[in-house]
């Protein structure tokens, strides 16, 4: 008998609903379960799958869980449950963005700028000290196409302490600790998100088959059964044709030894990547790194810890090997950890160079995870750590530019598929009590024709998971998206992330239990990643204490509900939320069109009238049939209300 | 170790013209390949070891063998026999139960009896040697888990109907799939999987029932129960807290024999209660009752009818058994009436003597129902009835005390109409299965009250809903049965609840795409929940299907109410309707008028047709009339058709709220 692997000690389990506990056992033998002193009974069907319901409990905890089979006694107990708030958190790049995540922006002259992000997850770790059981589980990026009923046994639920938060998606994070600040119960997130990727691939086929406009996609899924290879690992990567390793003239060049001169190689950040630094593109990257090493340490064995190398890395110590993993076309070492062993005999007191050749034959070429895993310490005395993280050199061995990828198909192992995350990603957490899900995503469902139909889309999506989960309407928080690229006040025709922007609210004023948190105003020109995922967190988390948990406090922004034409002016009337606060010169972010050209001119003027009402004009439209705010894809946001957020964009017209 | 789902079986039907899903368990990882009509598939089996794989679109075709190997062991499966057409499931509860050679002719007049007999043998006889249509029946059984698979054996196999075979299909879905078949010359498979005295929320999921807060609360309340660890158990003897029968020691001792001598067994009134009139508590108790027959019934076959009988029972004629009803802690017949065969041979003329066994394990014990309920009637129909009513003698079997019944212990596992419970066991193991549609034949569980009537349009849709977004395959037709006509004869019933019931099914298809409505408002019986004439509601369902479905062109239903419009002395109403509006002789006494004020409803002076209008007048309604309801009863007679030969759905144009 075993339970589905979501189930392990050190997970949260929802408050105040019935909560499912499901696995595998003998067909037909009776399954008993004790949670916290109540009791559940099922049997498992004839394919061997049980479900467990137990009874709505109170937060708290530890609780220990356990699992009869009373057929053959066998037996699983899961300690140190706790009964809280958990919430799946879901998207693409934006939602995975871990706390400690090294995808820098770049400022303008292309060099990457890290201050917000370090910035924030410093106060993160300052504030985890005073706020306990917040647990995550990351759910693994998986697209083999194959329907999975569980979560690889290597996904585990973690309590998130300072050392351990920094590979956690930091919107969640931040949403989780604001919720354990207001509420004081264990909190449990569930992030299940994957770069890049549209939301047809988070909706299940049945969903698909839904929706007109996805109907077509999911008939495609249906191809994937007609060859045998499919589902099994595609192409080689030579076959692929990607550039292979190539000697290694970097040691023979002496780059490995520690009297190297190395004052002419470029300036690198570890953690990071090398391409998005401009050190080179696919290839070969040597990095060096010195470090100081206290008196004592000498002679001492030591123990190299460092994030994942992609792809393929050789570390050397003062000139000599210590460790490798990779070579050829392997693929599986590029999101692992790494620790090699230092023999004692080759460390000394004060200055030691640590130099690493690394290499990616295609896609990104990077050192990641968290800072704090980059270090040395003593095998004798292992809590003392020696960081090596921050600034290095860097130098290319050979550069192979950007490596274009091979594309998969459609289909089986790539994520761009209709339905295969919901498969992979989504469907093995089903039906796990939860409270709600939040939801940062749109950037890739941006485009010509795509834009348009998000919200057909997403819609189908919340009434998918809905459906599956079993629970009711649960709540779904979405993200609307940041602003990015250029800044400007209006883009006549619109543009395509506004038209999702717009999408994104028909959910949210369409659906039950359906809100929305801005970030129209702290996105980056530059980087479609913004660093700044607290005010991301911070809103999302205000929309909910307010709405699913009924606190009294400002959940939004001013929301955009209805207009009317009042001789030459506009008046645009708001929902709820606070006392409208314009910003100095607010005017600039309004658009007012003439009724016969429907040509949109600026405005001239905007004021408050009234307590949820703007009213606009615009000396050269005579007969002002329309008004649009803040629509480009990065506007400048003028509107806010006194507790600080921002209006969304909106337009009164619907040409 | 590999293996298909259960309903992969070979003489299967599988669906024509979109992808046909095939599915079952394997080692994790292993590749499996699959060929059906010369075209393979092939996927991957997942981490807890189920596969699915689909087939490409096929047209109707067959006899083919479906083949399925685990690449990666040699494991394989292969069905024979296995054809591609229309495949439907038929679902509901009694009505579509009710099969070929069922002889449920409870309360029935003896020339339906016959009718239900002279279509079964019509319909044997027109099968003829045909193998194109082929049927399962799910087995019925309550498991409280959402089940993946059913047993399979006897009747839950797929089964040529041939004239041997048909007996047990359903007769509705039997001549359904007999008019397609007829029509389009392809392969029908139906799938039946129905349960007699069912409502509608226990075919939905729970996830379904979660969706709409007018269910959502029996889910909740099905959780609570679940907190005693004991009733999420099956009733089985082993994990329930009721007593088992003790076993039949009175029939032994000789008491269903004619000459036993009762004169010291207590006096019960029947029908009642014996646990209320102190013959006994719950447990097993025998009755008697001596009748006596005329000379000429002597030799003849009767039929001997009796009330609900609360929980089982086994029932004697002159110490012979003639039928039983119920065993083991089955609860489901103890507001069923019985009806047994009393073979001539028994028959004697002068003192004749029926001896009742009953056994209630739990809640009350009796003999209920009307006083005409029980009586005894010959088999030819000839010589009335003899009432059985009254006064019986009556004793103690085994007297067990009063059961302790637990709380909610009629929503845990094992209950037939607990929240998702037939969803669970005998539509889940079928998902995702290719089908061409669903009929559906239900909703009389449903009506006991207006009040729960007025709910079930929203229940029914969200059944529907649920059910389509599980079997992935978009909106598939769902066509359903409005309700026979049953009860006494009335023309207008304000406190009908089977009338809003009706209102509620057509509202379903006015509601949801692809829905439809085949009515058996004409073919019903005052007498009996169970009409004979299973025939006229087949073919109609298959009209509705042949039509819409695979657009034939044909009228395949009557005029249905549209809209209203009020003029000067009455009331003019719109019909949707192929074909002309016919109206029978004397219609207008089956028109019901109302005025706004006074909201009474009167027959109507007259009603004439005008086109695809009808125009209703009634001077007692005063110069304003405002609202007419048509067949609003139970048991209304049917005035309106159109040419065609098709009833009019009963219909009302107000929407006043109507109360028990």
């Amino acid at each position: 008998m075993k339970l589905s692997s979501i189930f392990q000690s050190g997970a949260v389990l929802q408050r105040n609903i019935s909560i499912p506990v499901w696995g595998y056992a003998e067909p037909g033998h009776f399954i008993k379960g004790e949670l916290a002193g109540k009791k559940a009974v099922t049997k498992a069907a004839a394919s061997g799958a049980f479900t467990l319901r137990f009874p709505a409990l109170e937060a708290g905890g530890p609780h220990t869980l356990t699992v009869t089979d009373a057929g053959n006694g066998e037996s699983v107990t899961l300690d140190d449950i706790l009964i809280g708030e958990v919430w799946i958190a879901s998207g693409q790049s934006n939602m995975q963005y871990f706390l400690d995540s090294t995808w820098a922006v770049l400022d303008k002259g292309g060099l990457p700028v890290f201050d917000t992000y370090v910035k924030q997850f410093e106060e993160y770790k300052e504030l985890l000290k005073e706020n306990s059981d917040i647990r995550a589980i990351n759910v693994p990026q998986i697209s083999t196409g194959i329907r999975e009923d569980s979560l690889p046994e290597s996904c585990k639920w973690k309590n998130m302490t300072p050392e351990s938060c920094g590979d956690i998606s930091a919107v969640a994070a931040w949403f989780g600790l604001r919720l354990k600040q207001k509420l004081n119960v264990p909190i449990g997130l569930i992030c299940s998100s994957f770069g890049g990727t549209r939301v047809q691939a988070w909706i299940s086929r049945e969903g698909l088959m839904r929706n007109p406009q996805s109907y077509f996609e999911a008939d495609q899924v249906d191809s994937f059964f007609e060859k045998e290879d499919r589902f099994n690992p595609p192409k080689t990567a030579e076959e692929a044709g990607y550039p292979a390793d190539t000697e290694n003239k970097g040691f023979a060049n002496g780059w490995a030894a520690i009297d190297f001169d190395d004052s002419q190689w470029y300036q690198f950040r570890i953690p990071g990547s090398w391409i998005r630094q401009n050190i080179a593109g696919n290839g070969i990257v040597w990095v060096r790194k010195k470090v100081t090493l206290p008196a004592d340490w000498a002679g001492e064995d030591l123990i190299y810890t460092s994030g994942p190398v992609d792809k393929h890395d050789v570390v050397y110590f003062n000139g000599v090997e210590i460790g490798r993993s990779g070579e050829k076309y392997e693929t599986k070492y590029w999101n692992l950890p790494r620790e090699y062993r230092i023999p004692g005999n080759l460390v000394k007191a004060g200055e030691n160079v640590i130099a690493i050749r690394a290499f990616s034959f295609v896609y990104d070429g990077s050192f990641s995870g968290s800072q704090q895993v980059y270090a040395l310490k003593r095998v004798s005395s292992p809590e003392d750590e020696i960081c090596f993280a921050g600034q290095c050199k860097a130098f290319a061995e050979t550069d192979f530019g950007i490596v274009t990828a091979v594309t998969e198909p459609l289909g089986p192992g790539n994520p761009q598929t209709a339905g295969i995350l919901y498969d992979c990603m989504i469907n093995p957490i089903v039906p796990y009590a939860i409270r709600g899900a939040i939801w940062y995503q749109g950037e890739s469902n941006a485009g010509q024709y795509q834009s348009k139909q998000y919200a057909g889309h997403l819609r189908c999506m919340i009434e998918d998971w809905r459906f599956r989960w079993g629970q009711g309407d649960f709540p779904f928080l979405q993200v609307e998206l940041a602003g990015y690229t250029k800044p400007e006040l209006y883009q006549e025709g619109g543009s395509y992330w506004s038209e999702v922007r717009e999408q994104q609210r028909i959910v949210r004023d369409t659906m039950k239990n359906s809100y929305m948190a801005t970030a129209i105003d702290a996105g980056e020109e530059l980087d479609i990643h913004p660093q700044d995922k607290k005010t991301v967190g911070d809103r999302l988390a205000a929309n909910a204490l307010n709405r699913v948990y009924h606190f009294d406090c400002v959940p939004e922004g001013p929301v955009y509900t209805s207009y009317t034409v009042e001789g030459d002016a506009i008046r645009v009337s708001f929902r709820n939320v606070g006392k409208i606060v314009l910003k100095e010169n607010a005017v600039r972010s309004f658009f007012v069109a003439e009724e016969l050209t429907h040509e949109f001119f600026p405005a001239d003027s905007v004021t408050i009238d009234g307590d949820n009402s703007l009213l606009i004009r615009c000396h050269a439209v005579k007969l002002p049939a329309a008004v649009r705010y803040a629509w480009s894809t990065n506007p400048d946001c003028t509107v806010y209300n006194d507790a600080g957020f921002p209006a969304s964009p909106f337009r009164t017209d619907s040409w | 170790m590999m293996k298909l789902a259960s309903i992969f079986q070979s003489h299967a039907v599988l669906q024509r013209n979109i992808t046909i899903p095939v599915w079952g368990d394997a080692e994790p990882g292993h590749n499996i390949k699959a060929e059906l009509a010369g075209v393979t598939a092939y996927t991957k089996v997942n981490g807890t070891g189920s596969f699915l794989l689909r087939f490409p679109v096929m047209s109707a075709g067959g006899p083919y063998t479906l083949t399925v190997t685990d690449m990666d062991n040699g494991d394989q499966v292969v069905l024979e026999d296995i054809l591609i057409g229309e495949v439907w499931i038929a679902s509901g509860q009694s009505n579509m139960d009710y099969s070929l050679d069922t002889d449920w002719a409870c309360g029935a007049p003896q020339d339906q009896v016959k009718l239900g007999r002279i279509q079964s043998d019509e319909y044997k006889q027109r099968l003829g040697s045909r193998t194109q249509i082929r049927a399962i029946i799910i087995p019925r059984r309550v498991t409280g888990i959402p089940e993946d698979s059913f047993p399979v054996e006897g009747l839950s196999q797929w089964t040529v109907v041939t004239p041997e075979t048909a007996g047990p299909v359903s007769a509705v879905a039997a001549w359904f799939a007999l008019t397609l078949n007829d029509e389009q010359d392809i392969p029908v498979g139906v799938i039946c999987s129905s349960w007699g005295g069912t409502i509608v929320e226990t075919w939905t999921s729970r996830g379904g029932l979660l969706r709409n807060p007018e269910t959502a609360f029996e889910v909740r309340r099905y959780d609570d129960v679940c907190k005693f660890e004991d009733l999420h158990l099956p009733q089985t003897a082993e994990y329930m807290p009721y007593p088992a029968d003790p076993g039949n020691t009175g029939f032994d001792q000789g008491w269903a024999a004619i000459d036993f001598d009762d004169a010291s067994w207590k006096t019960m009134k029947i029908p009642g209660s014996w646990i209320q009139q102190g013959i006994a508590k719950n447990g097993s108790i025998w009755v008697r009752k001596e009748i006596t027959l005329p000379d000429d019934w002597a030799g003849k076959d009767l039929v001997y009818h009796s009330g609900p009988v609360d929980k089982h029972d086994v029932t004697y004629f002159n110490g012979v058994e003639i039928g039983r009803t119920g065993k083991d802690l089955e609860e489901h017949y103890w507001g069923t009436e019985r009806c047994y065969a009393i073979p001539g041979d028994l028959v004697k003329a002068g003192k004749n003597v029926i001896a009742v066994r009953a056994f209630s394990y739990a809640y009350d014990g009796n003999l209920s129902g009307k006083a005409e309920m029980f009586r005894i009637e010959r088999a030819d129909g000839n010589g009335g009835a003899i009432p059985t009513d009254g006064e019986w003698k009556a004793t103690a079997e085994h007297d067990l005390g009063i059961t302790e019944t637990v709380p909610g212990a009629t929503v845990g596992a094992g209950c037939v109409n607990g929240p998702a419970a037939l969803f669970d066991s005998m539509i889940h193991p079928l998902i995702p299965y290719g089908i061409g549609g669903v009929i559906w034949y239900q909703g009389e569980s449903n009506a006991p009250k207006i009040r729960r009537s007025v709910r079930y349009g929203n229940m029914l849709a969200n059944m529907i809903e649920d059910w389509r977004f599980r079997f992935e395959q978009g909106d598939f037709p769902f066509i359903q049965v409005e309700l026979a006509n049953f009860r006494e004869r009335s023309l207008y019933d304000a406190k009908s609840a089977w009338a809003p019931l009706r209102e509620q099914q057509q509202s379903v298809c006015r509601k949801l795409k692809n829905v439809y409505m085949a009515t058996a408002i004409d073919v019903g019986e005052a007498n009996d929940i169970h009409p004979q004439d299973k025939k006229s509601v087949g073919c109609r369902l298959a009209a509705h299907a042949l039509k819409s479905v695979f657009r034939k062109e044909r009228v395949a239903g009557g005029p249905q109410y549209e809209s209203f419009q009020l003029e000067p002395g009455g009331v003019r109403i719109f019909f949707r309707n192929e074909g002309k509006l016919v109206l029978k002789e004397n219609a207008a006494r089956c028109f019901y008028v109302a005025n706004d004020t006074k909201r009474e409803f009167i027959p109507a002076d007259s009603v004439e047709v005008d086109g695809n209008s009808i125009f209703v007048r009634a001077s007692a309604a005063g110069n304003f009339p405002s609202a007419v309801r048509y067949g609003w009863s139970d048991n209304p007679e049917c005035v309106l058709y159109n040419d065609a030969g098709f009833p009019a759905s009963p219909f009302r144009t107000d929407c006043w709220q109507l109360t028990d």
